[in-house]
């Protein structure tokens, strides 16, 4: 019996109101795309990473990798010789600059006996595939010490033919590779979007400055025998030294992507909860204009059961129309955001780029169920209504109106407790690092703004009704009245864009804030005149040194140089978790600059930083870690942990993984490393930054390639990273914004096709069409004006949630509220003139009705 | 002040057309109060709205206070209907969202007259048609009798020429039915509205100056 119950109610109204039904449709389309973009950027740039890294890794099943000065080649013979060990393959990795480009190119230098359990090095052109036998490599790989092999992507781009000359940046040194040949495609060709080469061992050492010493090492195991393994090298090898499952490395990166994909993932989900509040609206209008038929239905016998199911069935269908819709889109978008994301991840953390989306069939079902299911939850509480009113009761649409007003008071109680809930949620810690309950909070500050909405519209209808009647603003009073008398009637497209409008200020209140206090942070930590790094930096990132700490002599002596602080930056692992240390002449900070602390005086803390009685930990670290000053932290080091005293907690912006700062003094103590990744140049009162870069670059000569950036243009530089990091958050807010546009055309034009006899008489009693027009769009100019109010107090609200909530838990940044009334001001007029854009059509629509017709037919 | 030569409304059901009023003739003076009887089908809305210029003639002419209103632009039709017609419905056509006295003043609103000549003009009309007191009410709150007093003081407010009313007794009983008919030829008559009414009740006929009789789209001879 459901079934032609289906094919007679659901069906027949999906049809017969095709203009609303479309607009729902795109609607839940666009929320699902929304989320299928994004998972799918997000599942690209992961798998990218999976893919490059285990084409790197090969078969080994473990690594043993040093710091970044590496490690003694002696110790291969120490891992050759563990029991169980079946093979160890030697690396050398370096990443170089392509000369002239920001291309990065990531060079292994591989020992070609030992390799062939390890690696599918693809067929280079012309010789066998097995690069493990010497007769297949081409002659030069063994015999030219600057030889590479080089992927066909990169030999395409590049122009690189076998016997050609590549000229590269490593550090800051210019040097001339010869390509030796092409390496077909395979998954090491396709590894880091082919920007991979090959090269012998001993040339890598030769040319890289590696001589007996080696970066990594591959080991082979029986699966099963893998930890006995690594707990017998650990033992062996020095205690900084890392024996690890390749894997690894990849749960680090993701772990450092992660809270920037679910920030993402979360936003996405905005723009679903907006279409969530676009099915309400649907069902709830649809129904309401259905109760006779309901009535009638029921009193012919039809159980409430079967009745749900039908109209279940017919919330289901817009789901899985916007989900059909919605995932060919999202592929479509993804395409589009890709770019941005990529770009982002590589310029944040130096990931691989993820170049392809796959669309599989696991995430095009996760979007069609997602479309059902919002569908499915928006409908629930409209049919629960709908049923529940027996057939007497089906008087008019008045009726229920008169009914659903007097539950504004109730309403706006319930959205107080959503607000408590919110409050209490904030409170909680995160879980698995992810600030779940923070999520909540802003999700219950939405609900309860949304729950205002029927109160918020008795009371601005209100207001307006004798502000207009004194204006002689006859199409206002008419739209005030309607607000005021049937709150719920427009409730649901307000909750829509109140929802949309909340995300944008919300997040042009967390991005704004985080802007400023970064601002400030730059302003007072980059204070040096000029920035020296070497020329392979903007390509390689900030792990690129300089080849030798000479420099720094010859930058001092530089007429013009008053001071000179040289930047060394290495990773670590702390607690299971990648940081970096660093290490400054802190002394000249102290004196020329300043860091930011959390507490205690910045001068008396750099004085004793300068002396070497301890370290700073970046704020991110000691709120992941619970660290605070006065603890002692144990880092690895080369040859044996050094534990030392915490003078202090630093702000620090520029990562989002965990910072120790300590005096270069005390690291080339610790760590014996004198490297060197920048040098931060402080001129004499009336130099000339222009005259003293040239100099500098005269004084270090035509073996030191090296970039110098102005004080100002560093910090323009930062700032656009950061702005091009939002600018994806941007774009997510205006499709929410699009989709309550949506919500809000529905049920301007919902109200108008129910309302087809009160504007019919309107015309009659003279109203022109001008004017029937009008009442419709001060209409959607009220939705607008009230989901602009409740839109900037909840968004408000919201921002406060991920600024300190979600933002503390997910990066761990102290980031000061501020917000720009006039940025919120054109937040709100957006708003507005969207609303008034939605109800154009409806007005077009209602101006135009025939008015014998409506007058008849009512 | 009305004259109807030859006019015909015809509706597209499918791909046929079917007459509402066919050959329909007709004169109403300035002043007069016209009842036009007939059963339900006849037509009788039909011309109404023809004569009210919410629709135009698929034949022959409408002549309302001597323009054809078939050659008019809706801005013109619209301008007049404003200003020069009342039209009082079976269903009293309020506005649900406006209070008595809004719905009242709702026509003068539209034609943007001031707020202070609308309020006396109103108040006037409140205790023309009786409903001192219940001018603050929504119209949910107001008897059916009391609805239909505010649809005609609302079709008077503009002081129109032409007082158009389609049924004003059809969801009333027949008590309250002459009391609405009692105030409309009284309001008519002081106003000096040339008036149509159109009904199936013949009790109205004793309150016309002229009676035209509907049957099946043309006047019964």
């Amino acid at each position: 019996m459901i079934l032609p119950l289906i094919r007679l109610t659901a069906l027949r109204h999906l049809t017969h109101a095709q203009v609303r039904t479309a607009l729902t449709v795109i609607g839940i389309a666009l929320g699902v795309a929304l989320y299928v973009a994004i998972r799918l950027c997000n599942t690209s740039v992961n798998a990218s990473f999976r893919d490059s890294l285990a084409a790197v890794s090969g078969s080994a099943t473990l690594e043993v990798v040093g710091g970044e000065a590496g490690f003694d080649e002696s110790l291969y013979a120490v891992v050759t010789a563990a029991p169980d060990v079946l093979a160890a393959a030697p690396i050398v990795q370096r990443t170089v600059a392509i000369d002239g480009t920001d291309e990065s190119l990531i060079v292994l230098g591989i020992d070609p006996f030992s390799e062939a359990p390890f690696r599918d090095h693809g067929q280079s052109h012309g010789i066998d595939p097995r690069i493990g036998d010497l007769d297949t490599l081409p002659e030069p790989f063994l015999l030219n010490s600057s030889a590479v092999l080089v992927t066909e992507p990169f030999a395409a781009r590049r122009g690189a033919a076998a016997g050609g000359t590549l000229r590269v940046i490593d550090r800051d040194r210019s040097i001339a590779l010869t390509v030796a040949g092409v390496l077909a495609p395979g998954p090491l060709a396709d590894a880091w979007g082919g920007r991979i080469a090959l090269m012998d061992l001993a040339a890598a050492q030769w040319t890289f400055d590696r001589l007996g010493r080696l970066d990594r090492i591959d080991v082979l195991t029986a699966p099963e025998a893998a930890e006995r393994v690594a707990g017998d090298l650990r033992r062996q090898l020095p205690p900084d030294m890392v024996v690890q499952r390749p894997e690894r490395r990849l749960a680090h990166t993701e772990q450092v992507v992660r809270s920037l994909q679910v920030n993402l993932t979360a936003l996405s989900g905005i723009a679903l909860l907006v279409g969530l509040f676009l099915i309400y609206n649907t069902m709830a209008y649809s129904l309401l204009r259905r109760r006779a038929e309901i009535g009638l239905l029921r009193a012919l016998g039809v159980t409430r059961t079967r009745l749900f199911g039908a109209l279940a069935v017919e919330s289901l269908l817009f789901g899985a129309a916007g989900g059909l819709v919605g995932v060919p889109l999202g592929w479509f978008l993804a395409w589009g955001a890709l770019g941005t994301v990529s770009a982002t991840v590589e310029a944040l953390y130096q990931g691989a780029p993820a170049q392809s989306i796959a669309l599989t069939p696991g995430l095009a079902a996760e979007g069609l169920v997602l479309g059902c299911v919002v569908a499915g939850l928006a409908a629930l509480v409209p049919i629960a209504e709908a049923l529940r009113t027996v057939p007497r009761e089906v008087l008019h649409v008045g009726w229920v109106e008169r009914r659903r007003s007097r539950r504004a008071g109730p309403l706006a109680v319930l959205g107080l407790v959503w607000f408590a809930l919110a409050a209490a949620a904030a409170q909680a810690g995160p879980v698995a690092g992810v600030p779940l309950f923070g999520y909540a909070a802003a999700l219950f500050v939405v609900l309860g703004g949304a729950c205002l909405a029927p109160l918020a519209g008795r009371w601005l209808g209100r207001v307006v009704d004798p502000l207009a009647l004194r204006l002689g603003w006859v199409e206002a009073r008419i739209a005030g009245g309607t607000l005021s008398a049937t709150p719920g009637r427009t409730a649901v497209a307000v909750g829509a864009l109140m929802t949309a409008l909340a995300m944008m200020v919300s997040v042009v209140v967390m991005v704004g804030s985080f802007r400023r206090t970064v601002e400030r942070w730059i302003a007072e930590t980059i204070s040096a005149d000029l920035y020296l790094t070497p020329a392979a930096r903007p390509a390689v990132g900030p792990s690129a040194r300089f080849s030798d700490d000479t420099i720094l002599s010859a930058i001092a002596s530089v007429g013009g140089v008053a001071a000179v602080d040289p930047y060394r930056q290495i990773p670590i692992e702390y607690d299971g978790r990648p940081h970096l240390v660093s290490a400054r002449d802190l002394a000249v900070v102290r004196d020329r600059g300043s860091l930011q602390f959390a507490r205690g005086d910045p001068r008396a803390l750099l004085a004793r930083l300068a002396a070497g009685e301890g370290v700073a930990v970046s704020e991110v670290m000691a709120r992941a870690h619970g660290l605070r000053a006065g603890d002692r932290i144990t880092l690895p080091a080369p040859g044996a942990s050094v534990s030392l005293p915490i003078l202090g907690v630093f702000y620090d912006y520029a990562t989002d993984g965990g910072r120790v700062l300590m005096d270069r003094s005390l690291f080339v103590r610790h760590w014996r490393d004198r490297g060197v990744n920048a040098v931060a140049v402080y001129l004499a009162e009336g130099a000339d930054p222009e005259r003293v870069s040239r100099a500098i670059a005269d004084a270090l000569g035509p073996s030191h390639h090296v970039a110098v950036t102005s004080n100002r243009a560093l910090k323009r530089d930062i700032l656009e990273v950061f702005d091009q990091t939002f600018a994806i958050t941007r774009a997510l807010d205006v499709v929410a914004l699009v989709v309550a546009m949506l919500g809000i055309a529905n049920t301007v034009l919902a109200i108008v096709l129910e309302r087809r006899r009160e504007l019919g008489v309107l015309r009659a009693l003279g109203a022109t069409r001008l004017q029937v027009g009008g009442v419709v769009l001060c209409e959607a100019g009220l939705i607008g004006v009230l989901g602009a109010l409740l839109g900037i107090a909840t968004g408000l609200g919201v921002s406060v949630i991920l600024i300190r909530v979600v933002n503390v838990q997910s990066f761990g940044w102290t980031i000061a509220f501020w917000w720009d009334p006039l940025e919120i001001a054109g937040a709100a007029v957006l708003a507005l003139l969207a609303a008034v854009a939605a109800g154009w059509f409806p007005a077009r629509r209602a101006a135009r009705l025939p008015i014998v017709e409506v007058l008849q037919h009512e | 002040m009305i004259r109807l030569e030859n006019v015909g409304k015809a509706y597209a059901r499918g791909s046929q057309a079917v007459w509402a009023v066919r050959g329909v003739n007709l004169d109403v003076s300035a002043g007069e109060f016209h009842v036009v009887i007939g059963p339900s089908g006849s037509g009788k809305s039909t011309l109404l709205h023809l004569i009210g210029t919410l629709d135009l003639p698929s034949e022959g002419t409408v002549w309302v206070d001597g323009r054809a209103t078939g050659a008019c632009s809706d801005r013109v039709l619209t301008r007049w209907r404003r200003e020069h017609i009342g039209l009082v419905f079976q269903s009293f056509n309020l506005l649900p969202y406006l209070t008595a006295w809004e719905n009242i003043a709702l026509p003068r609103l539209l034609q943007r007259v001031p707020s202070a000549q609308v309020t006396r003009e109103v108040e006037a009309l409140i205790e023309a048609v009786g409903l001192g007191g219940r001018a603050a009410h929504w119209p949910h709150e107001l008897s059916g009798g009391e609805a239909q007093r505010v649809a005609i003081a609302r079709a008077l407010v503009t002081r129109p020429r032409l007082l158009l009313a389609d049924e004003p007794t059809g969801n009333l009983d027949s008590a309250r039915g002459l009391e609405i008919l009692t105030l409309l030829s009284t309001l008519a008559a002081s106003s000096g509205a040339t008036t149509v009414l159109v009904t199936h009740s013949p009790d109205a006929a004793r309150f016309a100056h002229r009676t035209t009789r509907l049957r099946d789209g043309r006047i019964d001879a």
